[in-house]
């Protein structure tokens, strides 16, 4: 049996090492249920989406860098997407929301057909979200998802319609201490998914 | 009224340009106000520059660096240009259901960690905390119902968590025309004068 693709998109903006050791876990336990992991670090990523990526958008040939044809060639190849950030304002951090304005374009995320917008990404049976939380105080009235209705919502409407997917969130600045309890548990939701 | 209008996106022929302009337009028929664009594009900001946030690995720094070699020259511009302003008014696209990559990255270099610690809280309203109007202007590709199921992120995070670092009595606008990519010519036209007028209102 071949073995199926996982795509890792890690942002780690501010080269946390809890976030790295995050992406570790998430490798291993695919790895672990026999799956091929690949590995996309934003470290060096440009987020803007520039001048020539969004006059090439509405044309039929709408990325024009090479960094992101790779990195489309490669979601376009997974069966499995998992994503690791810290939650920046409430949300994805620029770097990862950068990342999805201009990757997931039309031809990846989304097909045209009949001038109507589908899904594309029907290989992709599972997605899973690592998060970090680190902040202390809850302004009240603030906007604070972490990202999970794009990771829970806004994917399944583009992946496979049975696509399966886990958000995990660990709230570090509460429970320093629950940070090894966090991966373990995180480490087994995931392997449950791999193996699904 | 010193109004600060912030524009995102990088192509100046697209839709956007025209919707800033006509915004811009209707800004500066205002009696008493004066009007800054900033064109976050051309501004030589940097999305990826460096900046000091809190992470697991350190403790969250008591303010925000303060000293001008600390904060990338640009951005202590930019704070520079809040601090003078007393409203926000941003035009941008909607893209993934969220503001540009560009826009929020402005938002996490400007107030860094602004809403995870009361010292970064504390700092942030020395910047923004005067601010009274906050008036977004947006296009998206997706219809109103797929907007609400992705959950409307772009939205909240301006009108709720940019206003709550804002003046208690912040008004908050949302102007934005949904499904622009199956919206005919007309209405994308009417939309441009809408927006414009309903700008015009908000501060009239």
């Amino acid at each position: 049996m071949t073995q199926k693709n996982c795509l890792l998109v890690l942002a780690n903006p501010h080269g946390d090492s809890f976030i790295a050791d995050l992406a570790d876990t998430a490798s291993a336990a695919f790895s672990s249920a026999d799956w091929k992991v690949d590995v996309i670090d934003l470290a060096d990523y440009a987020p803007a989406m520039t001048i020539e990526d969004r006059r090439a958008y509405h044309t039929d040939n709408p990325i024009v860098d090479p960094v992101v044809r790779d990195h489309a060639d490669k979601v376009l190849a997974a069966e499995a997407l998992v994503f690791v950030y810290p939650v920046v304002w409430g949300t994805l951090p620029a770097l990862l929301k950068g990342w999805f304005d201009r990757t997931m374009v039309v031809g990846v995320a989304l097909k045209l057909v009949r001038g109507k917008v589908r899904r594309n990404l029907t290989k992709v049976r599972k997605v899973a979200a690592l998060a970090c939380d680190n902040s202390e105080s809850h302004l009240p009235g603030t906007f604070r998802d972490g990202g999970k209705r794009l990771m829970k919502r806004t994917l399944t409407i583009i992946t496979h319609r049975r696509c399966k997917s886990v958000y995990l969130c660990h709230h570090y600045a509460k429970s320093p201490s629950g940070a090894t309890a966090f991966k373990e548990k995180a480490s087994q939701s995931l392997q449950k998914l791999a193996a699904s | 009224m010193k109004i600060l209008l912030i524009w995102t996106h990088p192509v100046p022929e697209s839709y956007n340009a025209a919707l800033r302009d006509f915004v811009l337009d209707s800004l500066r028929s205002l009696d008493n106000t004066e009007v800054e664009l900033l064109d976050l594009y051309t501004s030589g900001f940097d999305p990826k520059s460096p900046e000091v946030p809190i992470t697991t690995d350190q403790a969250p720094p008591d303010s925000l660096p303060e000293s001008p070699s600390a904060v990338a020259p640009v951005i202590a511009q930019h704070r520079a240009k809040v601090q003078a302003a007393n409203a926000l008014v941003f035009v941008y696209p909607t893209w993934w259901d969220a503001l540009p990559a560009m826009l929020k990255a402005w938002l996490e270099h400007l107030l860094p960690d602004a809403l995870d610690t009361d010292k970064a809280q504390e700092a942030a309203k020395e910047i923004t905390g005067h601010i009274t109007d906050i008036v977004a202007v947006t296009t998206h590709g997706s219809s109103r119902r797929v907007n609400f199921v992705q959950g409307r992120a772009g939205r909240l995070l301006l009108l709720k968590s940019l206003r709550s670092l804002c003046h208690h009595s912040c008004r908050t606008r949302w102007i934005s025309l949904y499904s622009i990519d199956r919206a005919s010519h007309k209405k994308r036209q009417n939309f441009l004068t809408q927006a414009a007028d309903r700008v015009k209102t908000h501060f009239s």
